[in-house]
């Protein structure tokens, strides 16, 4: 392994990396994705012009046309409009959801790999408990104890995924705090919160960050299984998860009401999978 | 939940992944879309209409709960109640078509001038399943367990809210038995009746001497009813088997003796999609909780969709008279008022359910309809009204008065398909009226839970109640009983004592004119005068079945009796 | 001696952690449930009654289910029972909740562990075929299928698949758990989305071993391509794949709420849902208190497994 001293990807001229973006298709494509479904949740009115709210009574159960992308809804409103209007819930969510697993996460793992003995010891054992309960039931019980909102919902799944954060973190400190150059500079007489921060933290966090891609994904469907469970958004609030939850019932006589909303859902989560891959590779090089 | 996320943790070196399967996973769902859109026609069974009972056969039945214990009178969902009805009998029999109480178990009865005794004389020919016999001194064990519950068997007060004040049962001989209480109740004739959650059905001595842990065995819970227990498999299904030698079915049934079928199996499948989808491919015969959008299509297919309204309550709006904003008449007229009742109709309801009228439902004996009325879509005067109440309209459409927003907050029940959407349809309505209606719809026990800051919290709290008796007015409204729209001295505009007097005279008398006089004072003045409540629409119970299926029998609560279903095939 | 000595103590060490995980995740499940806003057993009536329900009814239920005493004597009291297997009677039900638990659990053992073989053979093969082809764009394809199989949501899967196999083409029951066929599509459901992390730790893995000097040896040896990857590759790197087992098989428990869901199955799954809906204090307690047991347990093992499997870690175990 080469030492890394701060983020290549930064280093690197830009118009070098746009060319090598060109020659992987599927990656252009996945950051596309992600973008357009950033823009629905920035400024979804620009991708539609429907309202999620106001639904036509006369067009209820729509089938997909030119007219109705996704088709609509028992309420007669548009799904693709309520589609891209939930990215915004449910981007907000995950995000929220990622930032606490990824904040808390990070910096107990850190805090263990680098303090090491007992705090390590200590913090550990706390999370082998928290990896103990699986994320779904643990966001469950933290979802009656909280109440029924996104953000509840959103803190439920971040929470269930600390665990797995401190781990990661952990485990790369440790190899990090190995390397010649943590020592070198030890040598050089830096103290340690100057090697914990200048040394320890850019080197370990790609796998955290690779980690946090993946995060976004998992928190899109376990927002949509919390859904699907009856824990959903308050309605007349669209998000994905409930979404594709909700149009189930009516799977036998109106498929698309979960189908395309599911596939929308499917395709982001490949999208962020593909990225986090992608840049897991890049930093292992 | 499945995640990538442990796959980093042991990560080590790297390929390059493409994820193509992006496509493919787009397309095999696009297929199986497909796939579900042309599913086939069901199996189509023999002949419809009548002819002659065939004996014989099992049934196959399907709901969305289970029994979570085989003790019929505990329960909170209609698979224990309907299951209950089938292994137990009450006193009296409630006529559905005309809310009249008729024999049953007791063969007559009468009742002292106060309402406060109540004498019933007993069928001398009914035994339970293991032979003992019925009697009043059954019915005395019953009620007092029933009433005030045993801590050492870890039995519960099952029926301490529907026999409310009762003292005692005196059996001046074996087969007569008097329930007395403390003061006036008269529904307690309906509630002899009664077949919804937690209901009297009589159960042997022997089985009220079994701990609540005991009472899992089913085979030791013990009835008289047309079915005895066979085998309970919490989750996945309970199954009865026909009672040899039962002849004691209401008289208002068309039949009597022993049920037809040998068995019924409920079958529990949580969801609509697969119950619908295991009636179509023939799996079961019958199934309760039909999803409102599988109703056409499974009738285009040939099967029979049966329903009956819920006897009680329409589902309502209750409001919350002390909390504002909805301590304000303005607004909860406003609220009756702003909401298109057509719409619903159209978007979210079938023809097996309705919209509400008045606070009860049609088959409840002293119903009046407001439709014309107090209860209909007028968005004009509903602004109107808010104008004239200092509700003046805000910059971002809500309305805004002395610097406060006009935000109700709704509790609601998740529990039925259709309350999701029908609320959501109103409050797009409110929107343009300038309420902000806010809706949190959770399942049963996160209601009841919330149900304990009500008061304080919640401006409404939607809900039925399944009693067919005009003095659920009073059970559900009066201050000095359920008092769901949380009367008292902070509820400005209200007189409490008048509207305590009104629903009180309910439980008073058991003259049909009178109560149907009372029942009307006591809607006009929830309704109209203090508008307390704003019905939204009449839940139903949709069945689905074969039609070679027949007889499935819904009682005056809307549970399903099967003593006189058959199928044709007899299989 | 010496040897033994370390092996004792690394085996304290792990059984000891073991018990903690579990102690604490019935600490942590006690804490959570009574910060819960409600009275458990009100919810025992029907929510249209509960206001008219006096008052004294309500504590004299709570009271018969201890529920009225102080929170810490509630703790140990419950704690003490759970030492010899008693978790209460649910709340609910009246039911035992171990008896409750042990009916539910043998319809959850068989979905989970078969989900679970199948999710690994499912691994192995696109290991394999990612390992072994030569042709770019089989490689690329099978590669891809993890991210797949985890994107979409198990329900969905299940009822679509419900709707084509079991409605359309009547293949196979649709509900319960009576018989080898009504397993076979639940044990897809879930084995799809948990095959999907596995297979991409298998795929590194594998290419991991390739290019370690073992393999280039056997191949000088003269050994045929495929016979390296079944005799040496698998032996290896089938190693951490037995620890990601192990975090799998959480994840195989929660994907069980789902999946028994979606079918009707009778499971720990579904009673976790009920459990949890009504706040079955009790219940919940059991039920998480068993899933850790079994996560801590099946840790336990792979721990106690590794070094036997691997002769290269077995010197460095008592570092472990």
């Amino acid at each position: 392994m080469t030492v890394q001293l701060a983020a290549p990807a930064l280093g690197r001229p830009l118009v070098k990396r746009l060319g090598e973006l060109t020659r992987q298709p599927i990656l252009v494509a996945s950051w596309i994705v992600v973008l357009v479904v950033i823009g629905w949740a920035v400024a979804p009115g620009l991708f539609t012009s429907y309202s999620p709210f106001d639904g036509d009574t006369s067009a209820s159960f729509a089938p997909p046309s030119a007219e109705h992308w996704f088709g609509t809804d028992r309420l007669g409103r548009d799904l693709f409009a309520r589609s891209v209007y939930g990215a915004h819930t449910t981007l907000t969510a995950t995000l929220l959801a990622v930032l606490i697993a990824f904040g808390i996460g990070t910096v107990v793992g850190l805090v263990a790999g680098f303090v090491g003995g007992i705090v390590d010891t200590a913090v550990m054992r706390v999370v082998d408990v928290f990896l103990a309960i699986p994320s779904l039931l643990l966001a469950m019980v933290v979802v009656s104890v909280l109440g029924y909102s996104t953000q509840n919902i959103a803190l439920a799944v971040g929470i269930s995924s600390i665990a797995s954060f401190a781990r990661v973190m952990r485990a790369q400190v440790l190899a990090v705090v190995t390397q010649d150059y943590v020592k070198a500079a030890y040598g050089l007489g830096v103290g340690r919160l100057g090697v914990m921060l200048r040394h320890v933290v850019p080197n370990s966090l790609s796998s955290v960050i690779a980690l946090a891609a993946l995060e976004v994904g998992t928190a899109v469907l376990a927002v949509a299984s919390l859904g699907f469970l009856g824990y959903g958004a308050p309605p007349p609030q669209p998000e994905w998860g409930l979404l594709v939850a909700e149009g189930r019932d009516y799977v036998a006589v109106h498929p698309w009401a979960s189908i395309l909303p599911g596939v929308a859902l499917a395709i982001v989560v490949i999208a962020t999978h593909r990225i986090s891959t992608s840049y897991r590779k890049e930093h292992r090089r | 939940m499945s995640d990538l996320r442990s796959s980093i943790e042991r990560a080590a070196p790297r390929r390059k992944a493409w994820p193509w399967a992006a496509g493919a996973v787009a397309v095999l769902l696009l297929a199986g879309g497909g796939f579900a859109i042309t599913r086939g026609g069901g199996s189509v069974g023999a002949a419809a209409g009548g002819g002659a009972p065939v004996r014989g056969g099992t049934l196959q039945f399907a709901l969305i709960d289970y029994q979570r214990s085989p003790d019929p009178q505990w329960g909170t969902n209609y698979a224990e109640s309907l299951i209950g009805n089938n292994i137990t009998d009450k006193l009296t029999w409630q006529d559905p078509k005309t809310g009249e109480i008729t024999p049953w178990l007791a063969q007559s009865w009468e009742y002292n001038k106060e309402l406060t005794d109540f004498t019933f004389h007993l069928r001398k020919d009914v035994t339970f399943s293991d032979g003992s016999p019925f009697n009043a001194e059954v019915v005395k064990a019953n009620f007092d367990q029933y009433v005030r519950g045993d801590q050492k068997l870890g039995i519960n007060p099952n029926g301490a809210a529907l026999l409310s004040g009762y003292i005692e049962t005196r059996t001046p001989d074996a087969y007569t038995a008097v329930v007395r209480f403390k003061k006036p109740l008269a529904s307690f004739l309906q509630a002899s009746s009664f077949t919804a959650n937690a209901q009297p059905g009589f159960l042997s001595l022997s089985t009220l001497r079994l701990s609540a842990k005991e009472r899992n065995d089913p085979r030791k819970v013990i009835g008289t009813g047309p079915f005895v227990y066979d085998s309970w498999e919490p989750q996945v299904k309970t199954v009865l088997v026909q009672r040899k030698g039962y002849t004691w079915s209401p008289p208002a049934l068309k039949h009597q003796g022993a049920a037809y079928l040998d068995k019924v199996v409920f079958n529990t499948i949580p969801e609509a999609s697969v119950r619908t989808g295991s009636l179509a491919s023939g799996a079961i015969d019958a199934t309760l909780d039909v999803g409102t959008t599988d109703e056409k299509s499974l009738a285009d297919q040939g099967f029979t969709i049966i329903h009956r309204a819920v006897s009680g309550t329409a589902i309502l709006f209750n409001f919350n008279s002390q909390l504002f904003p909805t301590n304000d008449i303005a607004v909860r007229k406003a609220i009756q008022l702003g909401w298109d009742r057509e719409a619903i109709k159209k978007t979210v309801l079938t023809d097996s359910y309705s919209i509400a009228t008045s606070i009860l439902e049609p088959s409840v004996s002293g119903y009046a309809d407001y439709s014309g009325s107090v209860l209909k879509y007028d968005p004009e005067k509903a602004k109107q009204l808010l104008q004239e109440a200092g509700w003046s309209e805000g910059p971002d459409g809500i309305r805004v008065k002395d610097g406060k927003k006009l935000v109700v907050k709704l509790l609601g029940i998740s529990n039925l398909v259709v309350n999701k959407p029908a609320y959501e349809s109103i409050q797009q309505d409110l929107k343009k009226i300038g309420i902000d209606l806010q809706l949190t719809v959770v399942p049963i026990p996160d209601y009841t839970a919330n149900l304990a800051k009500a008061k304080t919290d919640w401006n409404v709290t939607a809900s039925n109640r399944s009693r067919n008796d005009p003095a659920v007015l009073n059970l559900q409204y009066s201050p000095l009983l359920g008092n769901v729209t949380y009367l008292a001295k902070e509820s400005t505009g209200v007189d409490v004592d008048e509207v305590t007097q009104t629903v009180g005279k309910l439980d008073q008398t058991l003259d049909p004119a009178a109560r149907k006089e009372y029942a009307k004072a006591a809607q006009d003045l929830l309704i109209d005068k203090y508008a307390l409540v704003n019905p939204v629409y009449n839940p139903s119970q949709v069945i689905a079945h074969a039609n070679y299926v027949h007889g499935i029998v819904f009682d005056a609560q809307s549970r399903n009796h099967f003593v006189d279903a058959w199928k044709s095939n007899g299989k | 001696m010496e040897e033994q000595r370390e092996v004792t103590r690394y085996l304290a060490l792990k059984v000891g952690r073991a018990l903690f995980v579990v102690w604490a995740a019935f600490t942590l499940t006690f804490v959570l449930l009574f910060v819960l806003p409600a009275n458990p057993a009100d919810l025992l009536f029907d929510p249209a009654e509960i206001n008219s329900i006096p008052p004294e009814v309500r504590e004299q239920v709570a009271e018969s289910y201890g529920f009225d005493k102080p929170v810490f004597l509630q703790y140990f009291n419950r704690l003490g029972h759970a030492l010899t297997g008693d978790f209460g009677n649910s709340v609910q039900s009246g039911r035992a909740v171990t008896e409750t638990i042990l009916d539910a659990l043998p319809s959850t053992l068989v979905l989970a562990s078969g989900a679970l073989v199948l999710a690994l053979l499912i691994a192995f093969v696109i290991a394999l075929v990612t390992t072994s082809t030569r042709r770019p764009w089989v490689r690329n394809l099978v590669e891809a299928l993890p991210s797949g199989a985890v994107s979409v949501p198990v329900f969905l899967s299940g009822i679509l698949m419900l709707q084509i196999f079991s409605f359309r083409l009547g293949w196979f029951p649709a509900f319960g758990d009576s018989g080898a066929r009504s397993v076979v599509l639940p044990l897809i459901t879930l084995a799809v989305p948990v095959s999907g992390p596995i297979a991409q730790l298998l795929v590194r893995s594998f290419a991991t071993e390739f290019r370690s000097g073992y393999v280039t040896t056997s191949y000088a040896k003269g050994a045929t391509r495929n016979g390296i990857i079944i005799r040496d590759v698998f032996r290896n790197a089938s190693l951490p794949a037995l620890t990601i087992a192990g975090i799998t098989f959480g994840n195989l428990i929660a994907g069980s709420v789902i999946t028994e869901t979606v079918f009707a199955r009778k499971g720990i799954g579904r009673l976790t849902q009920a459990a949890i809906n009504t706040l079955d204090v009790p219940l919940v307690q059991g039920i998480v208190v068993l899933v850790a047991a079994s996560f801590a347990l099946i840790n336990l093992i792979v721990d106690l497994i590794y070094p036997l499997l691997d002769p290269r870690l077995r010197a460095t175990l008592a570092v472990a």
